[in-house]
């Protein structure tokens, strides 16, 4: 190569080492390799806080159950790992739309889960998402009069 | 390195680029927004003539052969087929564009080589690139009529003779009632023309100008279309985006510095990156508490950059131009002037990054000859000759940083569009509620079943989680 060809190389360094980079990025996307997507997979709490409809969608139609605990790992929602459900997933994200469809798919807000998911909703400081539990109240369960006496996530 | 071997390379480098941006536009489900609706209204039409018929006579616009189009693949889809055909189409649509853009730029020897690589890069870095390649109406007619524009370039380049003559007149037939961003065909093809790349002649010309004639009048006095009013849509004025009644308030009366603010700031979108769809980022950002974000200052630097080095390479060409004498540089700046300023008075009724999707392309062209010429005076060659080492490696060290923003900027395309596959597959977890809203549900069996068909696609994607990606992404792609 000549001096005018080094020359241009090195000025156009980047832009080659750019079409390098995603030249192997292909071929090691159609050898299953991803670089571009790092999908690791997501609990249904997981997805839930991180508003992923259609994962939380598909989760629930393989049968994973909307009213179990899942583990959220540390840096999602908090610098620890938690143990939560996804509509506490929904809450602690202030994400109305999420716990709106985790109800039409069979999450529960009952006698049980009431009390819980309200207090929680409080310390998060979100209308709508309490307004939307409360909705779901059941007539015999009273909003509880002090949180401090109810379990919540944190 | 043989002039055949210089231009393999440059092939090569376009097949990567397009390939990438064909594994981006995969990763995206056919959206819901703009896509669905108009497949449903396919259903209802018996043929494509029905279709081109029906959309002939929309208010404000003359789309026939984009209806026409959709209508094409809705029916080769056969009721199943849509995220293939839709796709499919779309990269085809990519791959054409690469394959015309590195025709046009005629590379030849190693300078033209790292210079187009260079030019690649900004082609899909530049924030005009992305509207034609996330989306889909469910053609993106904007990137079709971009690679029609190019494609008459590559006419007016090439040896001519009745049948590019022909091409002409067809590609000018399928750009302008496609989108009304296709008549910028016509003005690749008279620039070329007057700039003495004569692959078209003059009865070609003549030919494109009386089609020309005949859209206007078909179009204005027998369809009566007329034009788009300042009540279509919201539209976005300095720091701020005005919906149709605020425009009506502010404008109703006298539109015209509307508009002339809208030619003016895509002229300034294309060249300096700012504003984006008429809104100004740079005052907003510095009002905010976040402040200005790099990706901001990295968009602005490395166009205006670039926009310099396009004014200087036109600059000194012209006594030459005054002379009517053209190189093939010189012709080239010229045709992307052009074009960039058509597509600018194109988008005077209001502005966005999607319509300039054209001028963004034949920019990168235009950038493609400024580097070149850039290049070409490390080694002494003319027009400039730089001799002293601190001048080459200075020269050298400016490109590179060029080059290394619009890297950025091309990463940063991939980057919204997997941000772009997130929201589409989530918008269609709900997408009956979203046609209810529309007032598009649908209306009969045959209609539920393609909803459905794409709605059991779009979610069965694997589409990544935006909490997967770095968190500086957010700041650096703008």
């Amino acid at each position: 190569m000549n001096r005018e060809a080094v020359l241009a190389a090195v000025a156009a360094l980047a832009s080659l080492a750019w079409t390098a980079a995603v030249a192997v990025s292909i071929a090691l996307s159609a050898a299953g390799v991803s670089l571009l997507d790092p999908d690791p997979p997501l609990s249904l709490t997981e997805a839930a806080a991180l508003r992923d409809q259609a994962e939380v969608h598909r989760l629930v139609r393989r049968g994973h159950d909307p009213n179990a605990p899942y583990v959220v790992r540390r840096d999602l929602l908090r610098s620890v790992p938690y143990v939560m459900t996804p509509l506490e997933g929904a809450v602690a994200e202030r994400r109305v739309d999420m716990v709106r469809l985790l109800v039409d798919l069979g999450a529960r807000i009952d006698d049980h889960t009431f009390p819980s998911l309200w207090c929680f909703a409080q310390g998060r400081h979100d209308g709508d998402v309490i307004a939307l539990i409360e909705a779901h109240r059941p007539s015999a369960t009273p909003v509880p009069s002090d949180c401090t006496r109810v379990n919540t996530p944190w | 390195m043989s002039e055949r071997r210089w231009r393999l390379a440059a092939w090569a480098v376009a097949a990567v680029m397009a390939a990438s941006v064909s594994v981006s536009i995969l990763a995206i489900p056919v959206q819901t927004t703009d896509a669905l609706v108009p497949i449903l209204q396919a259903q209802e039409l018996p043929s494509v003539a029905a279709a081109i018929r029906a959309s002939a006579g929309n208010e404000g616009y003359f789309r026939p052969l984009r209806i026409g189009q959709i209508q094409v693949l809705y029916e080769a889809a056969n009721g199943q087929h849509f995220y293939a055909v839709y796709k499919g189409f779309h990269v085809f649509l990519v791959c054409a564009l690469f394959a015309c853009f590195v025709h046009v730029l005629r590379v030849r020897d190693g300078a033209d080589f790292f210079a187009a690589t260079i030019a690649m890069t900004a082609l899909t870095g530049i924030h005009t690139f992305l509207g034609g390649v996330s989306e889909a109406y469910p053609v993106n007619h904007f990137l079709e009529t971009s690679v029609l524009c190019l494609f008459a370039l590559a006419l007016a380049r090439s040896h001519g003779g009745w049948w590019v003559d022909l091409l002409a007149g067809l590609t000018f037939v399928l750009a302008a009632g496609t989108l009304e961003s296709g008549l910028i065909v016509g003005a690749v093809l008279a620039m070329a023309w007057l700039v003495g790349w004569r692959g078209v002649s003059w009865r070609g010309l003549l030919l494109v100008t009386l089609l020309g004639g005949a859209y206007a009048y078909l179009r204005f006095e027998i369809l009566a279309t007329g034009l788009p009013t300042l009540t279509e849509r919201d539209s976005g004025f300095w720091t701020e985006r005005l919906s149709p009644a605020q425009l009506q308030a502010r404008f109703g009366k006298n539109p015209l510095p509307f508009y002339a603010y809208n030619v003016m700031s895509s002229l300034s979108s294309v060249l300096f990156a700012e504003p984006r769809a008429g809104v100004w980022a740079v005052p907003l950002q510095l009002t905010s508490e976040a402040g200005l974000t790099p990706g901001t200052l990295l968009n602005i630097g490395s166009s205006t950059v670039t926009t310099l080095l396009l004014l200087v390479t036109a600059a000194r060409r012209v006594p030459a131009w005054l002379r009517l004498e053209f190189d093939d540089a010189g012709r080239l700046v010229l045709v992307v002037l052009a074009v960039i300023g058509a597509n600018a008075a194109i988008s005077y009724g209001y502005t966005k990054d999607e319509i300039l999707n054209t001028a963004g392309i034949f920019y990168a062209a235009a950038a493609f000859a400024a580097i070149r010429e850039m290049l070409r005076s490390v080694a002494g060659r003319p027009p400039y000759t730089v001799v002293t080492t601190f001048g080459q490696v200075a020269v050298v060290l400016v490109l590179f940083a060029l080059g290394s923003g619009w890297v950025v900027r091309s990463a940063g395309l991939h980057y919204h569009m997997r941000h772009i596959a997130f929201d589409v597959q989530n918008e269609w977890v709900d997408v009956d509620a979203w046609l209810h809203e529309q007032h598009a549900e649908p209306k009969n069996a045959a209609q539920r079943r393609i909803v459905q068909v794409m709605r059991d696609d779009a979610m069965s994607r694997q589409v990544t989680n935006p909490f997967f990606f770095p968190r500086w992404a957010e700041r650096w792609f703008q």
